[in-house]
């Protein structure tokens, strides 16, 4: 016989958690959020918050800054060192040298703003040539000389081959060393000279680079 | 007296000042590095534009007081010798 009249039944629809629907992989800028930097005068800068560059895209994240390290200020700091002593020791040695109080301090102060401009300049080549990786691409940025810059750019897709060369006493003391990065885009190498835990960079360049083919997978390319 | 007697007679007095070569010396030197002062602002605005960090403002004051020193550096020499 067929049914007539059939009593309502509850269904309770079972809904799916919400969490497991938008799982999102962590990428490697969530990742490295952790070991952040602060101090904005080391030579490696992990995930630097209050930076930016000059072509940088507005989603694009600097995951790490690279300048040479610290050690190689060496030599110009010694030079500035030399300088500040010089002016004592010429004046001791050649007492008649400038014997006019006016000239011997024009001559002084213009050989110690000598020595400053001396130092500024070579910390502003060091602080400025810097080397970036963001999430989408390697960075250099240089200053070769007065009012000329070079910046260049290959996407992270596009590297082919990364090699650290290191040696020597003071390198492998200091562990520092240069970072050489093959690509298929315009410029074919780019060296990060003398940056710090070179083997720390390539670590991180390696799971970008990962992060990159997957989200070509997932056709999340940017 | 005829002007050549005039200009004879004031080449054979003119004796070489060694405080006006030394100032002429100091303020020519000082002018270039004023130049170069002027450069250093520049070249600190072209890297703080290409690079912006935190403390882009501190080196931008750095700069100008280079220049600062060297103008001030330079008034010494030209008035108080």
């Amino acid at each position: 016989m067929p049914d007539i009249y059939l009593a309502k039944t509850e269904i309770k629809e079972t809904k799916e958690p919400a969490k497991s629907r938008a799982v999102k992989a962590e990428t490697v800028a969530d990742k490295l959020k952790a070991q952040r930097t602060t101090n904005p005068l080391a030579a490696l800068v992990i995930r630097p918050k209050k930076l930016t560059f000059d072509t940088q895209e507005r989603k694009e994240k600097i995951i790490l800054l690279a300048r040479r390290h610290l050690i190689t200020n060496l030599g110009w700091v010694l030079v500035v060192v030399a300088m500040i002593i010089l002016p004592r020791v010429v004046f001791r040695i050649f007492p008649e040298l400038l014997v006019s109080f006016r000239y011997r301090s024009a001559a002084v102060l213009i050989w110690y703003l000598f020595a400053f401009s001396y130092a500024f300049e070579h910390f502003l080549r060091w602080f400025f040539n810097v080397n970036i990786i963001t999430d989408e691409r390697v960075i250099d940025i240089d200053f070769p000389s007065i009012l000329y810059r070079d910046i260049s750019s290959a996407k992270i897709d596009v590297v082919q081959d990364i090699s650290v060369k290191m040696g020597g006493f003071v390198r492998s003391l200091f562990n520092y060393g240069d970072v050489h990065i093959q690509t298929a885009a315009e410029q074919r190498e780019f060296v990060f000279e003398a940056i710090p835990k070179p083997e720390e960079v390539i670590k991180i360049l390696n799971e970008l680079i990962t992060e990159e083919e997957q989200e070509k997978i997932d056709g999340r390319v940017r | 007296m005829t002007p050549f007697e005039r200009l004879i007679g004031y080449l054979t007095t003119l004796s070489f000042s060694y405080h006006w070569f030394l100032k002429g010396l100091f303020l020519f030197g000082m002018l270039f590095y004023l130049a170069f002062g002027v450069i250093v602002i520049r070249q600190v605005g072209l890297m703080s534009k290409t690079l912006n960090g935190a403390i882009n403002l501190p080196i931008k004051i750095i700069a100008w007081v280079h220049l600062g020193m060297i103008i001030l550096l330079m008034l010494v020499i030209l008035l108080a010798f």
